[in-house]
């Protein structure tokens, strides 16, 4: 009996010591420690990753990407972000010219056929219809939340016209309500009126089996921006609702629920903190900033989830996440990239390093044109030792030096750690292979004796000679932010005696100020795809409305308008990949002569599981984590 | 004559209480620190000599070395440069924010406590609006909207941080006005004012000078709190709470080896602790002779 | 006395209002832009939002004298909208609702320690003098108080978490709050343990108790020192006193002179204090909320507080304001009930 007992507790302290199996904890509970900050429930209202992640869970779309696996025994990369790839997933077939569900019309419009799913239930136990799919891309167009996602569905529709609702009410109804107030005044015949110009964008079929998405123009990337993944696409239940107040429908009732709280006031929707979805997973409750818990759905069409509940905790304090990791208390938590030491040693841990990302996040821009008035980062605003003029960055020879200053390797090493990065130029990221053009001559490597060369011909050698002053600012927090300044400050001063760079911390909202406001000579900010298609990249950049290129002076804002639009919209105006691949090839090498930014090193994707984490699945354009996909077993 | 006396005897007093000399010691030693500073460790910048130098920009720590006695933060910023200016600033700020609390308390306790009436109530509801103001809570929205730094810090802090003298010292006045010997003095025909000076105040002050004494700590303290919640001083200034909300995420190592960053946070965390408790013991070893009731037992 | 109260109670809306006052002013150094663009945390999302900046600030009132965005704040009040918390996702009373009985458990658990350990011990040790336990007390206090509490509660939680796991981080574990979701318990307060007790569920209790060891811990460190060595000062202080020598020679048995004589005038400071030490307590939820994952009025505040949430911190500092105005009210009460020469009014 004493031998038994022995041997046991020798095999005990066995297992213990070599770190087999250790136990898992809440086996029907898959628990999830992360800290963003979910805003709305409102598919057609949410713009952010955090609220995204919750109806990827609870809604789901029309197609589906294909994706790899990442987990603590396998690491396949077999993801697509082709369209080509698309797998159906509330629609029975993926529309394509092959299989004859995309047609262009005789007057140039362009038809997408897509049969909906029979034998589908909401959360709620309704059926799902083709009549809940037109309903949930109407009220999206027509509830257009400022600010929000909603002109990814106005620009394809309408051709490209417009990217706001506004814009249609204006051309139906000729009313300017442009800054969004008089909408809510509008009689009923009026909104009949703007209904019936949207309404045949999507209509159900004929057959009642289909719904048929009708663009005003070819709008390549379209199935991309409808798949999972992207929260504005979960199809929403038209009765369940109507029931909770939102819309119900009818052509003249929308201008009410029309941009709720002004775009700023989550709270105003009524979808705001409900949701009923077809997805494998029912929200149980959400209390905002505190969990989010879900339950498997027992209704759901597909194969059941492997976990039957989920529990999302916000922790916004890393040793907390790390200890609850270590202990097997967490099985996910979201790690910043400079703790991956941290958790690299844990006993069962795997850690997948240089896993691709879809971003352009950061990405460095110069401002032409400066905002002087109350402006304290140009010194006296004269060319000379103790300033810089409005137009400092208007010459691209000083954009040129400065780019030329910047150390990528160091960054890379020094700041992205161990879980590394790469360099990258713009405004096309990377992960486009197709569309990447890695011309090793386009990008503007690290080297002090070139940028010398530049800044001595900027403003003809006036900089050079006489030197100047400029401020560069970092928000208070942002360590990688604050080094990216420090590099440029360390370099370029280095050049010349009468150079002399400022780094000074300000709070989020005084940088978000200055930034919009276009009193900052270099700024940096980045962008995270909403769908994978390089068009989501280069308007924000390179458009001359782009949401950031519009703030970079006007100087280079008619820049954009004269070179960069035209080729932005040919880009779009066919379908044929090598010809599209063509025009960003020599929108990059135009993005190399005119040096509008400076393309700052990308971080690697990277990903930190537990042993017993099995099937999690892999795309660069989800969320993560997508917990249907995921069993807790060895 | 006689006051001579009473001093030479106090302070032997105090050399007697080991604690309280132990106190004064490290007192001492932190100022030598401070006022040794550009020796000891030369500054990088000379127009910013509390600008940490940073070693790279790598976001891991690393352990003491050569070049780096103490070892470097993430960020890379030098631990042994940070402890020896933030003496400086620990100086600064505690004897600003402290002297400046207790004087402005202890002139409105002391106006409250000895005339009464509506003056006392006047200026007991101006501490009560004050109080009203969540310290931390409060420090931090100035601070967040003055913009990081020490000055704004000591503002701040200053600001919210005086009614504790008030009160403290309008209670024991109000105590102390009824005692027997201030009647006694009184009925002996002594003037407002000497009354206040010569009885009152030597003898309601003690419990101030304690609290001042752990004041000089606590704010150190406090200050160190507002760098750990993201206001204070700015990234990369020499100030002890900075350099310990740079430990916040390292207390935990890695497996193998959990303690692998213990300099991150045993160094800053040493130097708020000896400073803080150097000014308590010397406290504690004033009060217990300065007060004049325990003179004879002593 | 009576008088007295009512006087100070009707005097709460003005020493709030002041405080609120006080805040709009200062509010007004940023610029309206700043202070809309603290909802943005999307880039994405500013694709829109700067052209349609003036009419954001516009919509939100930001743009309006400061004396007319108090008065429409002051008249939601008396409607009891208290508006809306950006950084807590939910309308201000909801988040008093949600946020407040954390803390309350967190505090009420805390004040045991804080006032009996505080006060006991800094009298025992009072009249112990410079005996050993006198000067260990003295040790406790002082080191208690001069560790940052950041550093203490973060090596604690490594300790007893990480290595023996005995106390985890957070307020409660996933099978408990399953068991709290489930439709047999009922949560009457929001007081994790005490509605533990109420629905007779013993396994919640113990959890909740389990999470709370650390932080009360932490939180209690700092008062408890304070208390113990302000006790301490005073009582000594006391015990020499002339009346008090006198009873002792009375023959009085020394218990009797400490309860009777010397005990109630030296409360007087710690008394003080303790008022104080609500103040205190608050601020040491900020930072235990924060370590210890415990989603109370503290950790909100504090990031209302460094997000510019307005309704937030207004709501906030309503609340904080009527907590310590009734704290003194009940310390001078105290003072005249322990004092009879101190007279009120």
């Amino acid at each position: 009996m004493k031998k038994l007992l022995a041997i046991s507790l020798v095999f005990v302290f066995a297992c213990a010591a070599a770190g087999i199996a250790q136990e898992i904890k809440n086996p029907d509970t898959l628990v999830y420690m992360d800290y963003g900050t979910i805003n709305t429930l409102d598919p057609a209202y949410s713009y952010d990753t955090a609220s995204g992640g919750v109806m990827f869970q609870v809604y789901e779309c029309l197609f589906k990407w294909p994706t790899g696996v990442v987990d603590a025994d396998e690491r396949d990369l077999s993801y697509s972000l082709a369209i080509a790839d698309l797998e159906p997933m509330l629609a029975t077939v993926v529309p394509s010219e092959s299989n004859g569900l995309i047609s262009t019309l005789t007057d140039g419009r362009v038809q997408y056929t897509v049969p909906i799913r029979k034998n589908v239930t909401f959360h709620n136990g309704n059926a799902l219809t083709p009549e809940d799919v037109e309903y949930t891309f109407e009220r999206a167009i027509l509830q257009d939340r400022s600010g929000g996602p909603v002109w990814m569905f106005i620009e394809p529709f309408s051709g490209q016209k417009y990217w706001a609702l506004y814009q249609i009410v204006e051309e139906v109804l000729g009313i300017d309500t442009s800054h969004g107030d008089t909408i809510a005044d509008l009689t009923p015949e009026q909104q009949a009126q703007v209904y019936a110009a949207i309404d045949p964008w999507v209509e159900v079929a004929p057959d009642g089996l289909s719904v048929l998405f009708t663009l005003d123009g070819a709008y390549p990337p379209f199935l991309s921006i409808i798949a999972h993944g992207g929260a504005w696409s979960s199809i929403l239940d038209k009765e369940w609702c109507a029931e909770v107040g939102s819309w119900d429908g009818q052509p003249d009732t929308w201008a009410a629920h029309y941009n709720p709280g002004g775009g700023q006031a989550a709270e105003e929707s009524p979808l705001y903190d409900v949701a009923n979805g077809t997805g494998p997973y029912k929200l149980v409750l959400w209390d905002p900033g505190v969990e989010v818990v879900y339950e498997a759905y027992d209704g759901y069409w597909g194969d059941p989830a492997p976990i039957k509940n989920v529990v999302n905790r916000k922790v916004s304090e890393w040793t907390d996440r790390l200890l609850a990791f270590q202990t097997g208390d967490a099985d996910i938590v979201s790690v910043d990239p400079q703790y991956v030491p941290q958790v690299e040693g844990l006993p069962g841990v795997v850690v997948h390093y240089d896993l691709p990302t879809l971003g352009l996040n950061p990405a460095g821009f110069f401002t032409s044109d400066l905002v002087m008035e109350g402006n304290d980062l140009v010194g006296d605003g004269q060319l000379g030792e103790t300033g810089i003029p409005a137009n400092f960055f208007n010459d691209v020879h000083a954009r040129k030096a400065f780019a030329y200053s910047f150390d990528d390797a160091t960054y890379i090493e020094d700041v992205l750690g161990q879980v590394g990065g790469y360099e990258t130029i713009g405004p096309v990221p990377k992960a486009f292979g197709w569309a990447y053009n890695d011309d090793p001559a386009l990008s503007y490597d690290f080297d002090l004796e070139k940028a010398e060369e530049e800044f001595k011909l900027a403003h003809d050698g006036t900089v050079w000679e006489n030197g100047f002053t400029m401020t560069l600012l970092y928000n208070e927090g942002n360590d990688a932010r604050k080094v990216q300044c420090e590099i440029l400050e360390l370099n370029i001063e280095s050049l010349n005696p009468k150079f002399h760079i400022d780094v000074r911390g300000v709070p989020w909202a005084s940088y978000l100020d200055m930034m919009i406001g276009g009193q900052m000579p270099f700024f940096v900010i980045g962008w995270l795809a909403d769908f994978p298609d390089p068009h989501n990249f280069v308007v924000p950049f390179a458009m001359s409305g782009g949401t950031f290129s519009g703030w970079q002076g006007d100087t280079l804002v008619q820049m954009f308008a004269e070179k960069y639009d035209p080729l932005i919209s040919a880009a779009m105006a066919t379908a044929d990949q090598d010809e599209r691949a063509a025009i960003y090839y020599e929108m990059q090498e135009l993005s190399y002569e005119d040096c509008y930014d400076l393309w700052l090193p990308q971080s690697n994707g990277y990903r930190v599981v537990q042993g017993w984490i099995q099937g999690y699945a892999f795309n660069p354009q989800f969320p993560d984590p997508y917990f249907y996909s995921i069993d807790k077993t060895y | 004559m006689k006051r001579r006396k009473r001093q030479y005897r106090t302070i032997k007093k105090f050399f007697r209480n080991p604690l309280g000399v132990i106190g004064l010691f490290l007192l001492v030693f932190f100022v030598v620190l401070a006022i040794l500073a550009p020796v000891l460790a030369p500054p990088a910048w000379q127009d910013e000599p509390y600008r940490i130098p940073r070693d790279g920009f790598s976001p891991t720590p690393k352990p003491p070395n050569e070049e780096h006695p103490f070892g470097t933060t993430e960020g890379q910023y030098d631990i042994y440069y940070g402890i020896i200016w933030g003496t400086r600033s620990a100086w600064v700020v505690s004897l600003i924010v402290v002297g400046c609390s207790a004087v402005i308390g202890i002139i409105l306790g002391s106006i409250a406590a000895f005339y009464g009436g509506w003056l006392d109530e006047v200026i007991m509801r101006i501490t009560d609006i004050f109080y009203a103001f969540p310290f931390l809570v409060g420090a931090m929205v100035l601070t967040t909207i003055l913009g990081r730094g020490l000055d704004n810090v000591m503002i701040a802090l200053i600001a919210l941080g005086w009614m504790g003298y008030a009160r403290l010292i309008r209670g024991d006045i109000l105590q102390i006005r009824e005692a027997e010997y201030v009647l006694a003095a009184r009925a002996a025909g002594a003037g407002s004012f000497r009354l206040l000076t010569r009885h009152i105040w030597p003898n309601a002050i003690w419990p101030v000078v304690v609290q001042g004494t752990m004041g000089m700590g606590s704010i150190v303290i406090t200050a160190a709190a507002l760098s750990f919640l993201g206001v204070g001083a700015p990234m990369g200034y020499a100030d002890w709470g900075q350099l310990i909300s740079f430990s916040r995420n390292w207390v935990i190592g890695f497996q193998g080896n959990p303690l692998a960053y213990w300099y991150v946070v045993v160094y800053p965390s040493i130097a708020i602790t000896l400073f803080c408790l150097s000014w308590n013991l010397v406290g504690d070893a004033l009060r217990d002779i300065l007060d004049p009731r325990l003179r004879g037992v002593m | 006395m009576i008088t007295f109260i009512v006087r100070r109670l009707l005097l709460i809306p003005v020493v709030v209002f002041g405080c609120i006052l006080l805040v709009f002013a200062v509010m007004q150094l940023l610029s309206p832009a700043q202070r809309l663009s603290l909802y943005i945390d999307n880039p994405n999302e500013l694709r829109q939002i700067s052209r349609n900046l003036d009419v954001m600030i516009h919509r939100y009132g930001l743009d309006r004298p400061v004396y007319e965005q108090f008065a429409s704040w002051v008249g939601q009040v008396f409607r009891g909208d208290l508006g809306w918390s950006e950084s807590a996702a939910r309308p201000v009373s909801g988040a008093f609702r949600r946020f407040f009985p954390v803390s309350a458990e967190l505090a009420l658990w805390s004040a045991l320690p804080i006032v009996m350990g505080g006060i006991l011990l800094g009298s025992a040790s009072a009249v112990r003098h410079n005996k050993l336990f006198d000067h260990a007390m003295r040790f406790f206090a002082i080191t208690g108080w001069s560790l940052p509490t950041f550093v203490a509660g973060l090596l604690a939680l490594f300790l007893f978490y990480g290595i023996l796991q005995w106390f985890p981080p957070g307020q409660i574990g996933i099978t408990a709050a399953a068991m709290m979701r489930s439709a047999d318990f009922t949560s009457y307060t929001g007081i994790i343990t005490l509605d533990a007790v109420l629905n007779w569920n013993w396994y919640v209790f113990a959890d909740a108790l389990r999470h709370l060891v650390l932080p009360v811990f932490v939180l209690s460190l700092v008062s408890w020192a304070m208390l113990l060595r302000i006790t301490r000062a005073s009582m000594l202080e006391t015990l020499r006193q002339d009346y008090v020598t006198t009873a002792r020679s009375k023959g009085l048995s020394e218990r009797v002179v400490i309860k009777k004589h010397a005990r109630r005038n030296a409360l007087i400071a710690p008394i003080t204090v303790a008022g104080i030490t609500v103040a205190f307590l608050f601020n040491g939820l900020v930072i235990t909320e924060t370590i210890f994952d415990f989603h109370g009025l503290g950790r909100w505040a504090a990031r209302a507080a460094q997000t510019f949430d307005l309704p937030a911190l207004l709501g906030y500092l309503l609340f904080n304001g009527v907590l310590i105005v009734m704290a003194n009210l009940i310390v001078d009460i105290l003072y005249a009930k322990i004092d009879p020469r101190v007279r009120l009014g």
